[in-house]
């Protein structure tokens, strides 16, 4: 794949039009620098997903007209894309959801009849409260147990560390690809393939990681992945369920009606339609499915390993000029991804997101979701997150910025 | 008072209310409290009330973690509140409200307070400015 350079970036920014239309905010240069949170969408995603409501709005698997026969043609075709994307090996181990919280829970709550009480679910401190909430759930409702693994010293989750707390109630191992609060990567392959051997399942949570690498799920051996669409292009409102089809067999649908039973009669008894459609009750976000296909596309042709490789250069970029400035802590120097997470001694992470607002850079701050990391002050960490179209200008605008500091009242009165 | 406020004395007022803030103590058990937390930000804090027998603010305090706007809105919140009834504090709200959304208000109960006439140019810090009330007013909500 060919690298990505400035050339090329500064084509792909004329792709977006929040980048068109938004030259300034707060006065200053509009520097986008929160992909991680939501990714900006290029003109083909929109144009994609506006197509349906343009050109073939029908209901999929009802109409017995042309549209209608369209409107499934292309909704299928969604789904292939998608599976095509991460390298499953068929698009009937796809089911769209509204996002990766959704694809989460609809694994957690899908296994509610299979764990048992005394059970033990393993994931970290790291994760998303929407890899960590739903299996406090599950282990609430049925009395089993969620146990955290430790982290090493970067914030990542390793096979030793899962080993430590295995034990023969262990049922499911759930993890993040890529963290969002420090971008720290586990070795999925090597953590699946020790789920494998202790006999249990194991969730993938990809929602940082599918935009900036290639994802290959055979070869990650997981039996669920999990992403949205939003954070890689797409629209909001849609995202992914990968699971291997045995794995997908012991879900119990969550959501029940319309086009995912096959048959139902008087006496209350039901039966399911194939995989995935049972997972996909009511009528389907039909638009934002073109409109991830689409974005699997974009982020094909540029390739997710060149722009996860741009967004490292990024951050190390800043993270080079930031490094040294007084009272500037970055938290994550290397961890291999576009998230550079910093604090700055004396300054509520809000009030340094707010300061840098006033500068015309979007981050986030505060805790990010993750509430139980321990590597993360109190007073919060301020995240700033490169994309596909963040240039060299973005970079160094933050780090004059964060270097150049200043009162943080001056966001209010200068 | 305020109207003559500068800039630099409403920096001043709200670098002070940070750095050594009003009435910051952990609350009694006997007071009406709240727990005010947001899932997007840092802020935590508890405030307390305690009421006299006119149902004025007699005693108001609060604890916990937040950033220098909602440290200083709320240092300078439980001051302003105290002897005044529900009706007072709720009416002194709405000229704060208004002023941090950039509509006509009554500066003249609001004191130390309208040093945050411009937070409204950062409007995704008004739930800063205002986390003090808002916990003061539950508080007393609950007094009811
Ligand atoms: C690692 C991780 N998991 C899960 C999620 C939840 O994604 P969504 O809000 O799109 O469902 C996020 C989003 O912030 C995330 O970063």
């Amino acid at each position: 794949m060919k690298p990505l350079d400035d050339e090329r970036i500064a084509r792909i920014r004329t792709e977006f039009p929040m980048l068109r239309k938004n030259p300034l905010m707060q006065g200053k240069r509009f520097c986008y620098l929160d992909t991680a949170a939501t990714a900006l969408k290029p003109d083909c995603v929109i144009a994609a997903q506006d197509s349906y409501y343009q050109t073939w709005t029908a209901n999929t698997h009802r109409g017995d007209y042309d549209l209608g026969h369209e409107a499934d043609v292309r909704y299928q075709r969604a789904r292939q894309t998608v599976a095509d994307f991460i390298g499953a090996a068929s698009a009937d181990e796809i089911s769209f959801t509204s996002g990766c919280t959704e694809a989460i829970n609809r694994v957690a709550q899908g296994l509610f009849s299979w764990i048992q009480p005394g059970d033990e679910i393993i994931t970290d401190r790291a994760e998303h409260a929407s890899n960590i909430l739903p299996w406090f759930r599950l282990a609430r409702l049925r009395g089993a147990k969620v146990v955290f693994a430790d982290l090493d010293e970067r914030g990542s989750l390793t096979p030793e560390a899962v080993r430590r707390v295995l034990t023969p109630k262990t049922k499911i191992l759930a993890f993040a690809r890529i963290t969002n609060v420090l971008g720290s990567v586990n070795d999925a392959r090597a953590l699946c393939a020790l789920a494998r051997e202790a006999g249990i399942l194991s969730l993938v949570d990809a929602a940082q990681s599918v935009a900036c690498e290639t994802t290959r799920v055979e070869e990650i051996g997981c039996d669920f992945l999990c992403f949205s669409g939003h954070k890689m292009y797409g629209p909001t409102g849609i995202g992914v369920l990968y699971g291997r089809r045995q794995a997908l067999e012991l879900l119990d649908p969550p959501t029940v009606g319309g086009g995912m039973n096959a048959r139902f009669y008087p006496s209350g008894d039901y039966t399911l339609e194939d995989l995935p459609l049972r997972f996909e009750a009511g009528t389907q976000n039909i638009a934002g499915a073109a409109g991830l296909a689409q974005a699997c596309r974009f982020v094909e042709e540029i390739g997710a390993d060149a722009i996860g490789a741009w967004e490292r250069q990024l951050k190390q970029l800043a993270r080079a000029r930031i490094e040294g400035a007084p009272g500037v802590r970055v938290l994550n120097p290397d961890s291999p991804t576009g998230i550079l997470t910093f604090i700055v001694d004396g300054v509520p992470a809000q009030d340094e997101g707010t300061l840098l607002n006033s500068k015309g850079i979007c981050v986030r701050s505060g805790l990010h979701c993750a509430k139980i990391l321990p590597l993360v002050p109190k007073t919060g960490t301020v995240r700033a997150s490169f994309g596909v179209y963040s240039d060299r200008h973005d970079a160094e605008q933050l780090a004059e910025a964060i270097v150049k500091g200043g009162d943080i009242l001056d966001a209010y009165f200068a | 008072m305020p109207i003559s406020l500068d800039q630099q004395m409403m920096r001043e007022i709200i670098m002070d209310h940070y750095e050594s803030p009003e009435n910051r103590r952990q609350p009694e058990r006997d007071m009406l409290s709240a727990h005010m937390d947001s899932a997007s930000c840092i802020d935590d804090i508890t405030v307390g009330v305690r009421l006299d027998e006119q149902g004025r603010v007699a005693d108001c305090c609060w604890e916990g973690t937040c950033c220098v706007i909602s440290t200083a809105a709320t240092s300078i919140a439980t001051e302003l509140v105290k002897g005044k009834s529900l009706d007072q504090i709720e009416a002194l709200y709405g000229d704060y409200c208004a002023m941090l959304q950039g509509r006509e208000y009554d500066p003249a109960p609001l004191g130390e307070a309208v040093a945050f006439a411009n937070t409204g140019r950062q409007p995704s810090r008004i739930g800063c400015a205002t986390i003090g009330f808002r916990g003061i007013l539950s508080c007393l909500k609950k007094g009811e």
